[in-house]
């Protein structure tokens, strides 16, 4: 029986106000207010409420059949019960469905994991505690970290948060010859699972769902959907993660894309030899996993879209090394609104905009809503000091 | 190659992107190159090609040599339709004669060659009109397989050169009259310009943004126009010494000439953006021009001279002094073909702040670009600049790499490509 595991996961990031140097001590909100409102509605109606509706509809039609797992950020959920209200009980329902797996991660989709451990304990918390709200069931000990990124200290850290397993990249510095379709155990950390996505056969899928290019690998045989789908040797596992915004809708189109997932998992529901399960169920299904030593450290390899991240830049991290200083100052803060903000400065997304080299080639990246990386990197800073007199300032009352 | 600049006798980028380019294609075996401008100095630093002054073409061998004066001289009929003459006498009788319809008239010293000033002087129509004469009658002399001119000053020269042997013609755009007046056209001028370009084979132009303004506003066919873009000297190790800073605080410079083009106005608008609220910043404007007592009055009328300091023209050297103290540089020209000193900036490990309606910001990756008008915008680039180490220090560490990777090598590379395009004699090598 060839084991499917379906990823999903869904990050929404306010864009930053093209913020003044000379604004730092207004205390001026960073972001605007309308554009963020129409901003998270028009991604809730062309991408969560579709996709989410279409899982909740496949499931409920193929019961006990169809079986998935979702990353969803605590940013995202504190976005969505501000600005699409009327989006969350979806979620509640996924997981009522008892098909659901929801993932651990950062409450912000965030890199703590890298600069600062504290920081990260909180990030792990603070996701249980929204996840806990938005769908009323809690989230799993499979933790789902910030571009895949993993190495045997965050493994350490991870371990001390509960969690049993994590997800990450399969690539080959960390592999070597072994396959990435199986369940592996961190030699160094003892019950820690590994799940490893393969990177080719992901991009060959994401590439399929959205139906952009004709897949032409060397060594593939069929087409992606007949590698995935035919069923496999014995125990075979793969690893699939999609991101929701590839699957967002174009606009003025009421179906699209979304065609080609839902006769995906369609397909998928009627083969006999297929079997979709979450990383839980991979765990507790009696596998014995391999030992896999991990004292590399373990970053993607490969960019493609699920990646948002790439460390190395000497601004991001400038930028992530002046945040995470104030993680200190912020231990003496109440105030909720000031959490918010901090956990909101805390997502990847911002030092993903500094990049200067991107995967697809282009100086800034496509995404990019600033005009340039040093922009991006100025708005950031300017951010940063404004929020650090800030906290100066409460500290002093 | 003809040119109405050549090192160190300029006005700005031009006669900088000529010698560049002439050093370039010296550097390829199958170009032997000689460069034609009005005036031969005798200093110019031209090692790498055959540097011909208009002024030195003898138009006319005086009959006895050393008997110079208007008496002596003699009229010979030269099979060009120029008529050279020494007086205004001579002028007019031989104007009252009975001429071919096509005959020109050109004044000519006692050693029988043509005055020039090399320069941009009042009378700049009539020297370009006399320097064409003058090509042409070079061009009757020597053998060549194709003229490349740069400029609108010297496209008529082009021209009477190339037809005069049936050679092909390339004329090399570095700034339109668009880019220069800033929308009040010399209707004199754009007429030049736009029968160097229609009578060329092919037009290079130094950006995408000037290509686009041949196409659009010459109405020159867009297969036969260009880019190639320019380049920057590599440094020498003398040259990178650094020098040590007389003033206080951090230094943002602009260098070029002060006018509408370069808009200096908004650079002087954003510096008092900054002056309102530090102290700690002090702005150097370098270059002169017809704008210059106007900024210099706007800045004293916003009270900021004790921060706000007026070099004048300097020299390659004194550029070179000002770069290695600046802490930012900025371009803000509203209209801007291509723009070396952002590069030659770059090279100096200066972070730099270029107007994206700049023909430069098209190569550069490693520059911040912001809208000429968008004062606010370049203020904050640079007070972040100044604030944020890590930022500064990419951009001038990966600045100077991204410099140095474009050479004129390069570019002349390009240019003898399309050199091979048009002329059969660089096919039979």
């Amino acid at each position: 029986m060839k084991k499917i595991c379906l990823i999903f996961r869904v990050h929404l990031s306010p864009t930053l106000r093209p913020y003044r140097f000379f604004e730092i001590g207004d205390h001026a909100p960073y972001y605007e207010e309308e554009t963020l409102a129409a901003d998270i509605l028009q991604e809730a109606q062309t991408c969560l409420q579709p996709i989410s509706q279409l899982l909740l509809r496949q499931i409920q039609s193929n019961r006990e059949k169809i079986r998935v797992a979702i990353f969803l950020s605590g940013m995202t959920a504190a976005l969505l019960e501000k600005y699409a209200p009327g989006l969350t009980p979806v979620f509640r329902q996924l997981a009522s469905t008892g098909c659901v797996e929801f993932l651990s991660g950062t409450y912000s989709w965030s890199l703590a994991s890298l600069y600062h451990p504290a920081a990260f304990q909180r990030q792990i918390a603070d996701h249980r505690q929204s996840m806990q709200e938005l769908t009323g069931a809690g989230t799993s000990g499979i933790f789902l970290n910030t571009g895949l990124i993993y190495n045997h200290q965050i493994g350490r850290q991870l371990r001390h948060a509960g969690m049993e397993g994590a997800l990450l990249e399969g690539n080959k510095q960390l592999l070597g010859w072994k396959s990435p379709d199986a369940l592996y155990a961190d030699s160094r950390i003892p019950g820690m699972k590994l799940f490893l996505n393969n990177p080719d056969l992901n991009k060959d899928f994401l590439h399929l769902l959205t139906g952009s290019q004709k897949i032409q690998r060397p060594g593939l045989k069929g087409s992606v959907q007949d590698e995935i789908l035919s069923a496999g040797e014995t125990d075979q596992q793969v690893n699939l993660f999609v991101p929701f915004e590839i699957l967002r809708q174009p606009e003025g189109h009421s179906s699209g894309n979304l065609h080609l997932l839902e006769y995906f998992l369609y397909k998928a529901g009627q083969s006999s030899g297929i079997q979709y399960c979450t990383p839980s169920d991979l765990l507790h299904s009696g596998v014995i996993p391999e030992a896999l030593p991990t004292d590399l450290y373990l970053l993607p390899e490969e960019k493609n879209n699920f990646l948002m991240y790439e460390p190395g830049n000497e601004l991001q991290q400038e930028a992530l090394t002046k945040l995470y200083e104030m993680t200190g100052k912020m231990e003496l803060i109440a105030d909720p609104e000031v959490w918010q903000e901090w956990n909101f400065l805390q997502s990847a997304v911002h030092p993903g905009h500094m990049a200067t080299n991107c995967p697809d080639g282009t100086h800034s990246g496509t995404n990019n809503p600033f005009p340039s990386p040093f922009d991006a990197f100025i708005i950031y800073m300017n951010i940063l000091n404004d929020f650090n007199l800030k906290l100066e300032q409460l500290a002093k009352k | 190659m003809f040119g109405w600049e050549f090192p160190p006798h300029i006005s700005g980028g031009l006669g900088t992107a000529c010698q560049g380019l002439a050093r370039g294609l010296s550097g390829i075996p199958d170009i032997q190159l000689t460069f034609v401008v009005p005036k031969k100095w005798g200093d110019e630093t031209g090692e790498c090609c055959r540097l011909i002054g208009a002024n030195q073409v003898i138009l006319q061998q005086p009959l006895f040599p050393g008997s110079t004066g208007p008496g002596q001289a003699q009229q010979i009929s030269l099979p060009s339709g120029i008529i050279p003459y020494q007086t205004p006498e001579q002028f007019w009788a031989e104007k009252s004669k009975r001429q071919a319809k096509q005959v020109r008239f050109v004044e000519i010293t006692g050693e029988g060659t043509v005055n020039f000033s090399g320069t941009y002087s009042e009378s700049l129509f009539s020297e370009i009109h006399n320097y064409a004469l003058v090509a042409e009658q070079l061009a009757r002399e020597e053998s060549f397989d194709l003229v490349h001119a740069h400029d609108w000053l010297t496209f008529p020269a082009g021209i009477a050169a190339a037809r005069i042997k049936g050679k092909p013609l390339v004329v090399h755009v570095h700034a339109t009259e668009f880019d220069r007046s800033g929308g009040e056209i010399n209707p004199q001028v754009y007429a030049v310009e736009r029968e160097g370009m229609e009578y060329a084979t092919r037009v290079i132009t130094v950006s995408q943004l000037t290509r686009h303004t041949v196409i659009d506003h010459y109405g020159i066919h867009p297969s036969k126009v260009i880019t190639i873009h320019n380049a920057v000297e590599q440094l020498s190790e003398n040259q990178k010494a650094c020098l040590k800073k007389g003033l206080p605080g951090k230094i943002v410079s602009f260098i070029g000439r002060v006018t509408l083009q370069k808009g200096p106005e908004y650079f002087v608008e954003m510096a008092q953006l900054i002056l309102q609220h530090t102290n700690d910043v002090r702005f150097v404007m370098a270059g002169s021009g017809d704008r210059l007592p106007a900024v210099v009055e706007q800045v004293a009328r916003l009270g900021i001279s004790d921060h706000f300091h007026f070099t004048g023209f300097l020299s390659p050297e004194e550029v070179h002094k000002l770069l290695s103290i600046s802490d930012v540089f900025v371009m803000p020209s509203v209209s801007e073909p291509f723009g070396i000193v952002p590069l030659e900036a770059m090279r100096f490990g200066v972070p730099v702040i270029v107007s994206r309606q700049s023909g430069v910001s098209e190569i550069i990756r490693y520059a911040i670009k912001k809208d000429f008008w968008d004062t606010h915008g370049m203020a904050d680039a640079i007070m972040g600049l100044l604030n944020y180490p890590a930022l500064s220090g990419l951009l001038s560490k990966k600045g100077r790499e991204e410099s140095g990777s474009r050479s004129w090598d390069q570019t002349a590379e390009e240019v003898y490509n399309h050199y091979r395009q048009l002329s059969y004699h660089f096919h039979s090598l």
